[in-house]
């Protein structure tokens, strides 16, 4: 993680904030802008023209449904690469500026390839220590399809998303534990966040038997000892289903989730529906 | 010329010649003013008191019966145009006592209803007035705020709870499912049959693919065109289906946020009513509260978003909760109380106005600037005096109103229409462009008092038509009062109630007495005494500094008398320079000796509020002519109409006089020597005549004497103004020279009554050192300032020989038949072209 390059001083990872439409979710972008500030980093934006789109504009026929879906057009290659130009442009200028407020140093650049090869190249380029952030919320996306981009992308050690409900970035940020052996890790990072999310960090316990539950509470409690800024909660009824996962993260409102994939918050097989129809912040996704 | 012209002019003779020839005043003819002539002065045994703590304080009014019953009149009067203009000098204490008759008049009177200022829901640019019993508007504004205030608190936990979030996410579910499902089953579709739906920088656009990648044009181009035609097909096929679900998102969201509403205002309803209650129990009785109350409830239903919004200010990372009060986003629910009666005071209000600009009177609608644009709503409607008086009386000095622009229109207005109407007279003329309210105007029931001079009520009165109409009472205060002893006792009572008001210490009667004669003084009238309680308040108090400077514990005479002896040094110093100059024969006077056609006039000049007298050399010559007196002073426009007319007035009296039978050949100039300003009234008319007199008789006058008086056409001296300070003036100037005993002043017979003269000039005559001589016609006068018998005309229609009239006659019969003699027709020599007469 990039929390672990910068205290062993070693090659700066960067937080790379992939682009591929004009409207990205500005929760996303703040989110990216806020991981870069929370670890010291920089942003390097990615806007990606995507190559199948660019070969679905060849055809003849290719026509373009607007997104109210009140007008369609037919295009071509160069009213692609056009309305990609013109959208990245802009996109640059706002980029630019919240990156500017935040004080966190931002590179930019326009690849022409298919979005997880792009993202793949970027990473592998800015160094081994990278998170990835995606501006477009996760609203139908596949557990499949976030371990193929962490397989396809190996230089991340990390995922920024947001779902389509997404309308904050402060708030307490909640690190949901599933195993143990990273929490300390994840109370890192939790750390460095709440520093600009402003809000308090909880510790969210999450397992599927009470027993281990409370086993896992006793733990925690050990390993904060005395620390008062930091809340441990331990869900009630239901636990271990998704869904009810998904509503005790929404109830408690945070302004950043961290999780692992491949657990219950996020499994490694279904799908996300549930989370990303309660959750209102963006989620750190750690391997 | 053709005659010898005779040796007429004499005018600065100072021989005694022609006075040898004269028939001398028989002594003590002319005796001059006895000393209790000079000053009134008042015994303090005869006040009845020891000193003013003895006496009850008096607050009222004294002496002021015509306007007293005049303000009763009008305070009782109903009618909205009954109100009142109290005239009378300044600082007489007539807004003191005005005051203090309505105030106990008003203490009497029911409180008026109260009145705020409301949103109005249906037209916010109107705002709506609300009348309420007296003293509840505040509570009202109260109880608004706490219902605010408890919905701030109750509405967010509603909103917050489960009942309320189930509800929410079912529908949000309701809606989100149907979109996406249609969605996916679109996308799945599209896969079944080869076709990708991929997002483009704008929209969406479809392609055939093949193992999950867009199928390369060229690759596609290969293909039979059969198969290019049914693949094309079926991309419009599902576009056209892709159109109806993306153009379905619109009319979906909107009936969401429509199912979201009604669920917010079902949630609402009940918490607004809960907190309205309370106010509506409280105000039951007043109909138009529980109107405003059931549309604010409607608002608050339909705007229950406001409370569940953050503000704006609020801190990412303490959140502070802003006073609802001030927070904008709940303003609309808040009340502008305009006014509050019966809180403080009991009664109807009665109010002055020390400020009576536009906008203290009639209220203003103040602005804030937000986002570099002036905007403002129904709280900032800010109250003026008439909205505070409503049901009372305002008092109002007239000077200050008609000074204010648009004031004084806008409260004829009011009280013409009778109602408090909010405008800004700027924006009304198109000075300022900005958004503007239009209140609701607030019935007017105010009995307005104006108080002024008497010169601005006659103004009104005369330039202003709608002045008389809609101020029908003339309150009319009297500037003095007789001096009598029940008087120096209410007199005495003012200086107790002074004394009492501004807690001093007590007056002594001797103390009282000085007063009561610098009253008199004031009011330029021994018989009179000042009611200007200003002047009296001031010299009470500035008496009792020096009495406590004195480390005494009453104030007595002497402290009275350096309380005025101080005040007039400290404004004296055009005194002082004008005594200087004259000792310093920079001016010319002369206060010994005669001379023949000059004499001292006395004129009074006012400095702020300190005057003093002056003496003026008058000069007058004389010549034959064809009968005109040169007034030099009107020749070069510095002599005022007064003046002339008194000068015009001597023609009048020569004429008549002396030249009955034949014609007045004379030329006379007169002027005021050294006199640099403008010269106006009559008082020197009677010096002017003896300067003629003088000249034409070529008597000299004793220039140890100053005159002062008008004269009219039959000779009688009549009475003028300033006479003590005149007196006093002439008195300081020949002290400063050494007082002879053969000095004094000429003042009429009817100036005797206002004679007040300081104690130093009554001393004075006292010790035989200066004299004051009152005369009534203008032979007494001659006399007395000639030592020459004037002459009454004897039974041959003759003045006695060697009297002063007899002289003036002889020379003016003289210069007649001389300019007779000059005026026979000329006759041309036609041998040497020479005219002869």
């Amino acid at each position: 993680m990039i929390a672990h390059v910068a205290e062993a001083a070693e090659a700066r990872g960067r937080v790379v904030l992939q682009l591929r439409t004009a409207n990205p979710n500005p929760v996303a972008i703040e989110a990216a802008v806020r991981v870069a500030q929370a670890f010291q980093s920089g942003i390097e934006t990615v806007f990606v023209e995507d190559l199948q789109v660019l070969d679905l504009a060849s055809f003849p026929f290719a026509r373009e449904v607007s997104l109210t879906g009140r007008r369609s057009r037919a295009i071509s290659s160069s009213d692609i690469e056009q309305e990609f130009r013109l959208a990245f442009a802009s996109l640059r200028r706002r980029i630019e500026a919240l990156a500017r407020a935040a004080e966190v140093p931002i590179r930019q650049r326009i690849v022409r390839d298919d979005p997880i090869a792009a993202l793949a190249t970027t990473c592998a380029e800015c160094g081994p220590w990278n998170v990835v952030a995606l501006a477009e919320p996760f609203g139908t996306l596949s557990s499949e399809s976030l371990r193929h981009l962490l397989e396809a992308v190996a230089d991340a050690t990390g995922l920024v998303l947001v779902g389509p409900k997404a309308r904050r970035t402060s708030g307490p940020v909640i690190a949901a534990v599933e195993d143990l052996d990273r929490l300390p890790s994840m109370l890192r990072a939790g750390e460095r966040l709440v520093s600009v999310t402003g809000g308090p960090l909880v510790i969210l316990l999450i397992a599927d038997d009470e027993e281990r539950l409370h086993w896992m509470e006793g733990q925690a409690r050990l390993l904060l000892g005395e620390r008062t800024d930091t809340r441990i909660v331990v869900p009630g009824s239901a636990r271990g289903a998704a869904e009810a996962v998904a509503e005790t993260l929404r109830r408690l409102e945070g302004g950043f989730v961290i999780s692992q994939y491949g657990g219950l918050v996020v499994p490694a097989n279904g799908d996300l529906r549930a989370l990303a129809a309660a959750l209102e912040c963006p989620i750190f996704l750690v391997r | 010329m053709f005659f010898k012209r005779a040796p007429l002019d004499k005018s600065v003779a100072t021989t005694n010649d022609t006075v040898q020839q004269m028939t001398p005043t028989a002594a003590g003819e002319h005796a001059p003013l006895a000393v209790a002539e000079l000053r009134r002065c008042v015994d303090p045994a005869t006040l009845g008191f020891q000193s003013t703590s003895d006496l009850e304080p008096i607050t009222g009014l004294i002496g002021q019966d015509r306007a007293l019953r005049a303000i009763q009149f009008g305070a009782d009067m109903k009618s909205h145009d009954f109100n009142m203009f109290v005239l009378g000098p300044p600082a007489s204490g007539k807004s003191t006592a005005v005051r203090t008759y309505l105030t106990k008049k008003a203490v009497e009177a029911p409180a008026p209803a109260d009145w705020v200022y409301v949103n109005n829901f249906e037209n916010q640019n109107r705002p709506r007035a609300l009348k309420l019993p007296a003293g509840r508007a505040r509570r009202f504004a109260a109880q608004m705020v706490a219902a605010i205030d408890e919905l701030r608190t109750t509405l967010p936990s509603v909103f917050e709870s489960e009942e309320y979030q189930a509800r929410r996410r079912a529908i949000e579910e309701e809606f989100r499912s149907g979109q996406e499902e249609a969605f996916e089953a679109l996308n799945r579709k599209a896969q079944a049959q080869n076709i990708a739906v991929l997002r483009t920088p704008m929209g969406f656009a479809m392609a055939p693919v093949h193992e999950g990648k867009v199928v390369k044009p060229e690759v596609f181009n290969a293909l039979p065109e059969d198969m290019r035609k049914n693949v094309q097909t079926k991309i419009e096929a599902l576009q056209k289906e892709l159109e109806a679900i993306l153009e379905r998102v619109p009319k979906s969201d909107k009936q969401r946020r429509h199912r979201l509403s009604e669920l917010n205002e079902d949630i609402a309803e009940g918490a607004v009513g809960e907190a309205l209650d309370d106010v509506r129990a409280g105000f039951s009785d007043v109909p138009e509260i529980l109107q405003f109350l059931d549309a604010a409830g409607k608002d608050l239903i339909r705007h229950v978003g406001l409370f569940l919004a953050s503000t704006g200010d609020e801190s990412e990372i303490v959140k502070q909760s802003v006073d609802t009060s001030r927070d904008p986003r709940f303003r609309r629910f808040m009340v502008n109380l305009i006014v509050g009666n019966g809180e403080s005071s009991p009664g109807a209000p009665v109010l002055e106005e020390i400020n009576p600009t536009y906008g203290n009177l009639i209220g203003r609608i103040e602005h804030i600037a937000q986002m570099g644009a002036l905007v403002t709503d129904f709280l900032l409607i800010k109250p003026g005096a008439l909205h505070r008086a409503n049901g009372g009386y305002l008092l109002i000095d007239a000077r200050k109103l008609l000074l204010s622009p648009y004031a004084w229109e806008a409260l004829k207005r009011t009280i013409k229409a009778r109602e408090i109407r909010i405008e800004q007279p700027l924006e009304s003329m198109g000075m300022i462009s900005t958004q503007t309210l239009d209140p609701e105007p607030i019935p007017f029931d105010v009995k307005v008092v104006l108080f002024g001079e008497r010169e601005l009520y006659y103004m009104l009165a005369a330039y202003d038509p709608d002045f008389r109409g809609l101020f029908k009472v003339q309150a009319d205060f009297d500037d003095t009062i007789a001096r009598s002893e029940e008087n120096n006792l209410a007199y005495a009572r003012v200086i107790a109630s002074i004394t009492a008001e501004h807690k001093l210490k007590p007056f002594d009667a001797s103390g009282v007495a000085r007063v009561i004669e610098e009253g008199a003084r004031l009011a330029d009238d021994r018989e009179k005494l000042s009611i200007e309680l200003g002047h009296i308040s001031d010299l009470v108090r500035e008496a009792d500094y020096w009495s406590s400077q004195g480390g005494r514990e009453v104030t007595g005479r002497e402290d009275v008398a350096r309380a005025i002896e101080e005040g007039i040094q400290r404004a004296d110093r055009l005194r002082d320079r004008a005594q200087e100059v004259i000792g310093r024969d920079i001016v010319l006077i002369d206060t010994s000796g005669a001379k023949v056609g000059q004499i001292n006039g006395l004129s009074v000049l006012q400095v702020g509020t300190f005057s003093f007298g002056r003496p003026s050399r008058i000069t007058a010559r004389v010549r034959m002519g064809q009968g005109r007196v040169v007034d030099i002073e009107r020749e070069v426009k510095l002599g005022g109409p007064l003046h002339s007319k008194g000068v015009m007035i001597l023609w009048g009296y020569l004429a008549g006089r002396y030249a009955e039978d034949v014609p007045l050949a004379l030329a006379a100039t007169l002027v005021f020597e050294q006199s640099y300003g403008g010269v106006d009234g009559d008082s020197a008319s009677s010096t002017e005549l003896y300067a003629l007199l003088s000249a034409l008789s070529e008597v000299p006058v004793k220039q140890g004497h100053a005159v002062t008086g008008s004269v009219n056409q039959r000779g009688e001296v009549q009475a003028i103004g300033g006479v003590n300070e005149k007196i006093e003036g002439f008195y300081d100037v020949c002290k400063a020279r050494g007082l002879t005993g053969g000095q004094g002043v000429l003042i009429p017979k009817s100036n005797v009554q206002h004679l007040m003269l300081r104690e130093d000039v009554v001393e004075a005559v006292r010790e035989g050192r200066f004299a004051v001589h009152a005369v009534g016609h203008i032979d007494e006068g001659m006399e007395i300032l000639t030592g020459v018998k004037a002459g009454e005309r004897g039974e041959d229609r003759q003045f006695p020989a060697g009297s002063i009239n007899r002289l003036v006659e002889d020379k003016l019969r003289l210069f007649a038949e001389r300019a007779k003699a000059f005026g026979r027709p000329r006759i041309e020599s036609q041998e040497t072209g020479k005219i002869t007469s």
